[in-house]
């Protein structure tokens, strides 16, 4: 099967293509150089005045696991408003605030995207994220694996244990969870939650074992690094949410020794304490602090005024927050040895002025931040919005004229408290392909992905230019996936199932004898039947295993 | 009971007795649950009152609410007997609703009172059945005069003959599985432990469903 896309305009800033017209081949799913002089195109695409980029790729998005079905069992009302009826082609399910999982798939690859990572995956529900991934079809998928409240990690920092025993365990953790990649929420925090304590500093210890956030985030940053995962260790700082928070962030951001660090959702951790409120913008600092540091990346975590859900494994923030639940119902979960979950309905108010200083301040961090290839576009869907809003954030980030106009429509004091009328940034559609593709492909490690060279496996959305940005990437006009059309003028044409993306460092085997003593001791399963096996994922018939390479794995 | 101990932590007037208890008892426990590191509050919902048995719950819960303010505690439900978490979950992502969903109208519609099978069948709305059970021979199809499809792993799976069964393997014996436990969070790989010539109830549905 060969493919001709011509005559459109190629953005691929992974291989220096900025807006060039270029042919681009796919033979067989993957993007070839030139076909051979007797080959046929067997389909043919004329795409001149046409936009081609790679498939987007969420880096941080809440598509899987325990946490979100507790979301859509709290919240039959938001779907009500968002029913999706079945077609001959597609599942019937529900959409807005939290999807169904085939709706989600869907409408992720309606707005041109072919890859999407849930960040936070609880080692003990990894079999049920697996399987709400695999029941997401369109789109690739991989997860990040939760550590740092884990009782088996803490007790081997506070006995002081190696660090190569600690990389061995985090090794082995990604093994049985099969993720691509380590996150950590609240270093030690949720589990301190469990000991009654109600807030965790970077440098105050859990009171139960003794280690600090610092400890749990400098132990698990250096595994991460020492095992060779192209990921860096993948951040929830402390203090979600809490006004003074920019002074945690800052000293995390400090503290890293140089080691890589990816800090997420930072418009939650970019708090200050000025003002008659009491609550002011960080962005500028936090800017300043990136952009200073190179080993830092990081995704916004954008707000966007409306009825969401918020869902995170950080109890000890979401417990307060519920005085905010809106509609009035929400639920923690204190989970076995592993972590935690907590469920909060949020409506963002742009005449609240709290909420429209979040809204402008993930804004200023979009602005402020000069490098495309360390910030990624994210909503923490569906914590700050939807994804389905992508396309309006874009465009705020695309269209001074319409970014000034929106600012003029919420909270008049927030409006002022921010700088965001007075930056004139506007990013190119070069930058947005950097934040949405390169960049997030090359800071997973995905070399096959985000990019339009010969080799590259084909996930290509092509869009029709408009010089409103949120019509034009709220429907594109074809999305390729390994090589096959699925979407066509912003509607699935074909159903197909995405990969599951992991990594595979090599560990010392003899860490399941320690291992298996504590699952028997401790645990409600058995360490054989908390693994996850390869075919429990690649003999569902709707998916399959990818293992992204890792870099060698050096001694510490 | 859980009201009172509510009412007592909230500093609120409670009766003398209440569900059989003293008050100086009462005050005990709701003392000893306030001064507790950790307290859990275990119940099964299939063990309380059908009339009521939503109102203690909410009760239990807003006297987690109340301890959690100075101390920590939990609410752990017993339940989900036939699976009836994971399926419940399974439901839950495919659709955004738990179970008892109708697909009439094309679209996913969650109705937990309408959509029983109880009344569906009381009501006359149900026009056939299909009872699918391989995991519990006990779980029994109700009796009914509609045309009926039993999918099971036995033939104990009915009383009244039904129109059509169709025999299946069970999931942990005949075939791979996994079902999801009654918190939510874990899930247990089940194996295949035999040879059988009876599919797994997916594939029987998937073929009936391609046929359609």
């Amino acid at each position: 099967m060969l493919i001709k896309l011509s005559g459109a305009k190629v953005y691929d800033p992974a291989n220096g293509v900025n807006a060039e017209v270029r042919d681009i081949y796919i033979r067989d799913g993957r993007i070839i150089d030139k076909p051979r002089a007797d080959e046929k195109v067997d389909e043919h695409y004329n795409l001149r005045g046409h936009v081609i980029m790679a498939g987007a790729i969420d880096i941080h998005t809440h598509i899987g696991g325990g946490k979100m079905n507790l979301a859509r069992i709290m919240l039959p009302e938001d779907h009500r408003d968002d029913p999706v009826p079945a077609t001959g082609l597609t599942h019937s399910g529900c959409g807005h605030a939290i999807p169904a999982t085939p709706t989600t798939g869907y409408r992720y690859a309606e707005l041109g995207y072919t890859a999407c990572f849930e960040p936070a995956m609880l080692p003990a529900n990894a079999r049920q994220a697996h399987m709400e991934m695999a029941d997401t079809p369109m789109v690739d998928k991989g997860a990040y694996a939760l550590l740092g409240s884990d009782d088996y990690l803490l007790r081997m920092l506070r006995s002081g244990k190696d660090q190569e025993a600690i990389n061995d365990y985090v090794a082995w953790t990604l093994t049985a969870a099969q993720a691509l990649a380590i996150k950590v929420v609240n270093p030690g925090g949720i589990s301190a939650f469990k000991f009654n304590q109600r807030k965790l500093d970077l440098d105050e210890p859990n009171s139960h074992y003794g280690v600090t956030p610092r400890q749990v985030l400098t132990a698990l940053s250096r595994a991460v690094h020492e095992l060779g995962v192209t990921h860096p260790l993948h951040v929830h700082g402390c203090n979600l949410g809490v006004p003074g928070n920019v002074d945690t962030t800052l000293d995390t951001i400090a503290g890293t020794d140089g080691l890589p660090m990816h800090l997420t959702h930072v418009q939650f951790h970019a708090y200050g304490t000025e003002g008659d409120r009491g609550f002011s913008s960080g962005a500028a600092q936090i800017a300043e602090a990136v952009n200073k540091h190179e080993n830092i990346s990081m995704d916004v975590g954008q707000i966007m005024f409306g009825q969401t859900v918020t869902a995170s494994g950080d109890t000890m923030r979401q417990y307060p927050a519920h005085k905010f639940a809106s509609p009035n119902k929400w639920v923690c979960m204190d989970i076995e040895c592993d972590a935690g979950c907590g469920v909060v309905p949020f409506r963002y108010r742009d005449q609240n002025f709290v909420n429209a200083l979040q809204w402008a301040i993930g804004l200023e961090l979009f602005l402020l931040i000069d490098d495309p290839w360390r910030i990624f576009l994210t909503t923490d869907h569906p914590n700050g919005a939807p994804f389905t809003t992508y396309p309006h954030l874009i465009r705020l980030l695309m269209d001074k004229g319409f970014r000034d106009e929106q600012l003029r429509r919420i909270h008049p004091d927030a409006a002022d408290a921010s700088i965001v009328g007075s930056l004139n940034r506007e990013y190119s559609l070069y930058e947005i392909a950097i934040m949405t593709r390169a960049g997030p492909a090359k800071i997973l490690g995905l070399k096959d992905y985000g990019h339009l060279a010969p080799g590259a496996v084909a996930d290509i959305t092509v869009y029709k230019p408009h010089k409103n940005a949120e019509k034009m990437f709220e429907k594109p006009e074809y999305v390729f996936k390994d090589g096959r059309l699925v979407v066509k003028r912003g509607k699935v044409v074909r159903v197909v199932a995405g990969a599951t993306h992991t990594v595979r460092p090599e560990y010392d085997n003899g860490i399941e004898k320690d291992l298996g003593r504590y699952f028997d001791r401790y645990h409600t399963m058995k360490l054989d039947n908390f693994r996850v096996a390869d075919h429990e994922i690649s003999d569902t018939g709707i998916g399959r295993l990818i293992v992204q390479p890792t870099r060698a794995r050096h001694k510490a | 009971m859980t009201g009172a101990l509510n009412a007592l932590l909230n500093e609120q007037p409670v009766a003398d007795k209440v569900a059989g208890l003293k008050l100086a008892e009462l005050q005990k426990l709701a003392e000893q649950l306030h001064n507790a590191r950790y307290s859990v509050i275990v119940w099964a919902p299939g063990e309380l009152p059908e009339a009521n048995g939503e109102a203690i719950i909410e009760s239990i819960c807003n006297l987690i609410e109340t301890l959690n303010v100075s101390t920590r505690s939990s609410g752990f439900i017993l339940g989900g007997q036939n699976a009836g978490t994971t399926a419940a979950n399974v439901t839950a992502w495919l659709t955004g609703y738990p179970l008892r969903i109708s697909f009439a109208r094309g679209y996913p519609e969650y109705d937990p009172v309408a959509y029983s099978t109880a009344s569906m069948l009381e009501s006359g709305a149900a026009d056939s059945i299909v009872w699918l059970s391989t995991l519990n021979a006990d779980n029994k199809m109700p009796s009914t005069s509609i045309p009926s499809v039993v999918i099971a792993d036995s033939d104990k799976a009915f009383g009244n003959e039904p129109d059509v069964f169709i025999p299946a393997g069970i999931p942990g014996v005949d075939h791979t599985g996994a079902p999801i436990r009654a918190d939510s969070v874990v899930s247990l790989p089940l194996q295949k432990l035999r040879d059988s010539h009876y599919p797994p109830a997916a594939e029987i549905l998937r073929a009936i469903h391609a046929k359609i």
